[in-house]
């Protein structure tokens, strides 16, 4: 959290971060250990390369939505034919990654990350087999719940770009021509 | 009479035995067995996901050290932009595009992205007659510029009408292509820059078999969500890119008259006849030449002796 205000103040040192912090795999911001104590706000930036942070206004959808509507699969009451963890893993507490962790979990303490990577060696890809990575748990989960709902959709409504965004989005080699354009219509 | 009568028959005959030469050639041919690359690798693209928010054709320009684009990545007036009232297409500047679709049975659009397919059974690379296509273990298809002779003969065999030429620089010539990122990450297990870049996973890189069982799974986990068809399975031989529809493929600009055999195999029945034809029919031809002008003559020397007579 400290680091990541440092970087909206020096631009400099904010490209620097963002390398170091590249597809770090830790979830920035607290993550709730029990229902009860939900956070308010959630500053996801754990993938950032090319977007700032977003910072989720948890409160704000939880006035909405039910817990089991982001925080599925693992938390389902009633298990349906797709299947949910509790289908292989049992009651809670037998999966080795929701054993000793938080009630209510976090999007990646299941999805890993691996954007678009086909994990599962030959031979043993039987199970967890179209489990989306983080970033595309993020945005499945965000973006199709936003394009149900008619919310905001756009990539800068949620995430600014970085200073390499604009680079690779070519934004801001384009930005100096709208410049020059806007000082000849001030002339 | 007798010579005329034994020419007739050779005649005939020789007809009869170009003709059914003809039609057994291709039937022969056709026995030839698709190859497989087991351990290639693929992409499974998933178009109920795609969003067409252009990541992947800006990491492909960053990847591969393209030129800068018109318009910002950012710039989404593109998908209304066609040319010749056609969708964008791939060309010296960009290996990969996205293009826009209204469904009708839709309420959004969708969106498909478009590059080179890396087929199993590659027609640019049979159609290259100097070989500079090479198809890798790991399953792209590379271009070596370095004996292309600027033919365009691969832009014409393609199916997909994915490679482009580098109109530039055409002393120098370059066939423009996506080459699956194999010299900077294929080649070393990784994942393509525009699966990396993809931000609602619509792209899975993996081994093509697996992504063929993935793709299987995936429609069947979701009852009526897919279309019950991994295009590129079969498609033309197969090909190491696959996709998924929640509409019907034709619908986002799939071409689904492609046959499930390679393009190889609707050119070689043909092409298997082209050297017989040069063969045998020269001396065909000419032997009906003979046989007319000899008839000519003859009829003519008859008259030709009459005349001197009738002056008389």
């Amino acid at each position: 959290m400290e680091k990541l205000s440092k970087q909206r103040d020096t631009p400099l040192v904010a490209i620097f971060l963002t390398t170091v912090l590249l597809w770090a795999t830790s979830i920035i911001g607290s993550v709730a250990s029990e229902a009860g104590e939900a956070p308010e706000t959630i500053e996801i930036g754990s993938l950032q390369k090319l977007y700032g942070p977003v910072v989720f206004d948890h409160a704000l959808h939880m006035e909405s939505y039910g817990c089991e509507q982001c925080h599925h699969r693992a938390q389902e009451e009633e298990t349906d034919s797709t299947g949910t963890c509790r289908t292989c893993h049992g009651e809670e507490g037998q999966h080795s990654r929701l054993a000793n962790g938080p009630k209510i979990a976090a999007c990646p303490i299941c999805h890993v990350n691996d954007a678009g990577v086909e994990k599962n060696n030959p031979g043993t890809g039987h199970y967890h087999t179209d489990t989306p990575g983080l970033l595309g748990a993020y945005h499945l989960q965000c973006l199709g719940c936003h394009a149900l709902e008619g919310a905001i959709t756009g990539c800068q409504d949620c995430h600014d770009f970085s200073r390499e965004g604009l680079k690779r989005f070519y934004v801001l080699s384009s930005q100096p021509n709208q410049g020059e354009a806007n000082a000849h219509q001030q002339k | 009479m007798l010579t005329s009568k034994s020419r007739r028959t050779f005649l005939k005959s020789s007809i009869f035995a170009t003709v059914g030469a003809a039609l057994n050639l291709p039937r022969n041919l056709h026995s030839h067995q698709i190859k497989k690359y087991p351990d290639s690798y693929g992409v499974l693209v998933d178009l109920s996901r795609c969003i067409g928010c252009r990541s992947c054709e800006a990491a492909c320009n960053a990847e591969q050290g393209l030129p800068v684009p018109d318009t910002p990545f950012t710039d989404m007036t593109v998908f209304h932009a066609t040319e010749h009232g056609r969708q964008r297409r791939t060309d010296e500047r960009c290996y990969t595009v996205v293009s826009k679709y209204d469904v009708e049975s839709l309420e959004h659009p969708l969106f498909r992205k478009i590059q080179c397919n890396h087929c199993q059974e590659p027609a640019c690379l049979t159609s290259c007659f100097v070989g500079a296509y090479t198809k890798t273990a790991e399953g792209a298809v590379v271009y070596d510029a370095s004996v292309c002779v600027g033919c365009r003969t691969c832009m014409v065999a393609c199916p997909f009408y994915i490679p482009t030429f580098k109109y530039s620089s055409s002393f120098n010539p370059q066939i423009m292509k996506c080459v699956f990122c194999y010299d900077t990450r294929l080649k070393f297990g990784r994942t393509p820059a525009c699966v990396e870049a993809c931000p609602q996973e619509a792209l899975v890189f993996g081994r093509r078999e697996q992504l063929l069982r993935r793709a299987r799974r995936r429609i069947a986990r979701n009852p009526g969500r897919y279309q019950d068809h991994i295009y590129g399975e079969f498609e033309v031989g197969g090909t190491s890119w696959l996709y998924l529809s929640n509409v019907p493929f034709d619908q986002v600009g799939f071409n689904m008259e492609l046959p499930h055999e390679p393009i190889l195999d609707s050119v070689t029945g043909f092409l298997g006849i082209v050297p017989m034809v040069l063969t045998i029919w020269p001396a065909l031809f000419a032997g009906f030449h003979l046989l007319s002008s000899r008839k000519e003559a003859k009829r003519e020397d008859p008259i030709e002796g009459r005349g001197p007579e009738e002056e008389k």
